[in-house]
């Protein structure tokens, strides 16, 4: 009994309050209208003022936070984009389902500009939660760090007095499963709550908005209606439904009231989406604008870099490619050229990137180091392969070099010229130069035919031996890098050695087939199977016939 | 005489007759709402249009506006979310950001001035400008701009660092 009459006196104590606080804020309002701007002019100004301006005229006088109402900030937030804009987006699912307390104007203009969690007041947010209407980091939300700490070590704990907002009621339980009214709760429209896996997560408890801020005469509550508790309580009620439960018990704000909300979202919705429209095409505009005008800047640094280099090399050493246009997202930190030669790359690479920082000296710098490199490989006559004699694995070598790389040009593609190419010609290693400039330039010289010179009558098809030998010495050159004469040669007689060996099952493989095809033969080729099926090379050596015969059918119905 | 010829003078609350082309000055909703009283009762138009809450400085510079958009008319360039700064961008002719180039405490007169006169161009031009000036300031920029029209507003409000806190 006591009780009652102290809440009906509290009430009618609150209410007296708010009447006069009212009254204040007309007396403050009129003498803002009367002393400084009309209503109709500020309401102009904040028309056209950014999220971010109306918060920091918010904190000018008490007297302009009146004229702040719901429709100002959500359509300046909508119009102008960005995280604010996601921010009444994720409210107005919300407000629709009228399943949280509605935002004061303020508040609304704290959660459009905010950056930090607004109860621990530290970790970085961007938006408000879906679900909740917070704006709160996912410590506070859940208390859940592991997995979040794992990944941001500056991150601040949740304090140990502190609950995170949000509880789950394990649903899986008999206690839920048997009394269908919990599955009538968790799917009500004013009932905010998120299902995951067994776990359905609501608001724990009732909690109020930066508490003791001495601003707001009175506490705002914020978050979902319906707190952990309530579900349980809700689901025991036989006399009233949820949607009374919750006008009654929950004070909750009348439907209508978040309407304002609501009609000004859809009011706006077309016109937030042109203007999101307009700003991307905009700044994708502005993005090809910076492309554009980067690339010209990069050809005028190539052409003034030309100018600087021996004719004999200009061109080769600056040829360059345009990089796919996903380096082009982002031109300030990526390069969107390569240059094919390596150490030209690796020089010219901060400038492409910033094409305002390559001042003349430091072209000249690089142009001539350019010169100086490029130098040594015609002053050494490198490109006649004198080191090489003309006799035995030498001379095939060579004769391979002089058809294939006798010519600057012929390693364009390649990126190829690292410094330590130069440092090798320098000190006239000139084998081990030949040998850095690419591992792959051993199989384009077609050196595996030179494993099976010997033995090539033995067998029906060349083609055969080709590719074993190709695959034989590509595997030798991968995990035994040639770096000398000598090792050239030793690396020639073991695979020599190999593919003699190779040769062998492969004829018995070939005698198996024939016996397991007789007259089917459809003339199906080991070939095919040796090319791409990566295993049946490896099964041909175990001699597991079956596998390979399998793979062949396989590779043949794909292939042929 | 036509409209274009005719002149009309208007009084300012401390008295200062401005004379003004009756084309412009009926541009101002409460001046055309004078002037169309009188000529219902065939009285002498010239005479008694006498404006209570515009001084005669702030009433001069509405006349010129009035008189430069008849011939000129004020364009405005950018509708919200404005994407510009200054206020040439915004609005045109150039002439309107020059009228607009004026002291803030004498920008918030016009506003008033606009506002009571309903004249919407230059109410438009005067936020716009206004707007310009707060765009981007700090709360005590914006404090020290409203201050200087109503010193009251130089305190800051009660836990206005709590919300900055809360924001930043």
């Amino acid at each position: 009994m006591n009780d009652s009459k102290t809440s009906s006196s509290a009430k009618r104590a609150k209410l007296s309050h708010d009447e006069s606080s009212a009254e204040n804020k007309q007396e403050v309002v009129k003498h803002f209208q009367k002393q400084v701007l009309c209503e109709d002019a500020l309401a102009q100004v904040l028309h056209y003022l950014h999220p971010r301006d109306l918060l920091r005229m918010s904190e000018t006088s008490k007297a302009l936070r009146e004229y702040f109402t719901t429709a100002i900030i959500v359509t300046s937030a909508m119009i102008h984009g960005g995280h604010g804009a996601t921010t009444i987006k994720e409210l107005y699912k919300l407000m629709k389902d009228c399943s949280i307390h509605i935002p004061s104007p303020m508040r609304l203009l704290r959660l459009i500009n905010g950056k930090r969690c607004e109860v621990c007041f530290h970790n970085k947010v961007n938006h408000v939660r879906p679900k909740t209407g917070v704006f709160a980091c996912w410590i506070c939300l859940t208390g859940e760090e592991s997995s979040v700490f794992a990944s941001n070590h500056t991150l601040h704990a949740l304090p140990q007095q502190q609950q995170p907002l949000t509880r789950s009621h394990r649903t899986n339980l008999a206690k839920y499963r048997k009394n269908k009214k919990y599955e009538a709760i968790f799917s009500h429209s004013r009932v905010a709550c998120n299902g995951y896996t067994k776990d359905t997560y609501v608001w724990n408890r009732k909690r109020a908005a930066l508490p003791n801020t001495g601003d707001d005469e009175t506490e705002e509550w914020i978050g979902p209606l319906v707190c952990y508790n309530d579900i349980d309580r809700m689901a025991n009620e036989s006399d009233r439904d949820i949607d009374t439960y919750i006008t009654e018990e929950l004070d909750a704000p009348q439907k209508e009231a978040y309407n304002e909300f609501v009609s000004v979202y859809e009011e706006t919705e077309a016109r937030a989406k042109r203007e999101a429209q307009l700003r991307q095409e905009e700044k994708k505009a502005k993005k090809q604008k910076t492309i554009d005008n980067k690339l010209a800047k990069i050809q005028k640094m190539v052409l003034d870099l030309q100018a600087l280099l021996d004719d004999r090399w200009s061109e080769f050493a600056t040829s360059h490619k345009i990089l796919p246009s996903w380096r082009m997202n982002r031109p300030g930190k990526y390069p969107i050229v390569d240059f094919h030669i390596g150490f030209v790359n690796d020089s010219l690479k901060p400038y492409v990137i910033s094409p305002s920082k390559l001042k003349k000296k430091i072209l000249k710098d690089i142009a001539n180091q350019i010169n100086e490199n490029f130098g040594y490989i015609f002053e050494s006559d490198f490109l006649s392969f004198h080191f090489l004699s003309d006799d035995g694995v030498e001379g095939l070598l060579k004769q391979k070099c002089m058809e294939h790389i006798s010519s600057l040009e012929s390693w364009r593609e390649q990126r190829i010229f690292s410094l330590e190419i130069f440092e090798l010609l320098k000190q006239e290693q000139y084998f081990q130069c030949l040998c850095m400039i690419e591992r792959s330039i051993w199989s384009k010289l077609g050196f595996s035919s030179l494993l099976y010179c010997d033995i090539e009558e033995k067998l029906q098809k060349r083609y055969h031996l080709d590719t074993l030998a190709t695959r034989v010495w590509d595997e030798e050159v991968e995990s035994n890098q040639i770096k000398t004469l000598e090792n050239l040669q030793t690396t020639v007689d073991i695979c020599k050695e190999k593919v003699r060996h190779l040769m062998k099952v492969l004829e018995e493989y070939l005698v198996w087939k024939q016996k397991k095809e007789g007259d089917r033969d459809d003339g199906r080729d080991i070939n095919v199977s040796l090319g791409h099926g990566t295993y049946s090379f490896a099964d041909l050596l175990n001699k597991d016939f079956d596998s390979v015969y399998t793979q062949e059918t396989h590779w043949t119905g794909l292939w042929g | 005489m036509s409209n274009e010829e005719q002149l009309v003078t208007i009084t300012s609350q401390d008295g200062v007759g401005v004379p003004c082309k009756k084309e412009a000055a009926l541009l101002a909703g409460v001046v055309k709402n004078m002037i169309e009283e009188e000529d219902e009762d065939e009285t002498n138009i010239t005479e008694d249009l006498k404006l209570l809450k515009v001084t005669g400085e702030t009433l001069k510079k509405v006349v010129e506006f009035l008189e430069h958009h008849v011939d000129e008319p004020m364009e405005t360039l950018s509708e919200t979310p404005l994407q510009m700064t200054k206020l040439g961008e915004c609005v045109g002719p150039e002439w309107y950001v020059k009228f607009a180039d004026i002291d803030r405490e004498e920008m918030f007169l016009l506003v008033k001035a606009a506002n009571y006169m309903d004249v919407p161009p230059l109410l438009d031009l005067m936020c716009l400008a206004i707007t310009m000036t707060i765009m981007d300031k700090s709360p005590e920029e914006v404090r020290g701009i409203f201050s200087k029209v109503n010193p009251s507003l130089a305190a800051p409000p009660q836990a206005a660092e709590a919300d900055v806190e809360a924001a930043a």
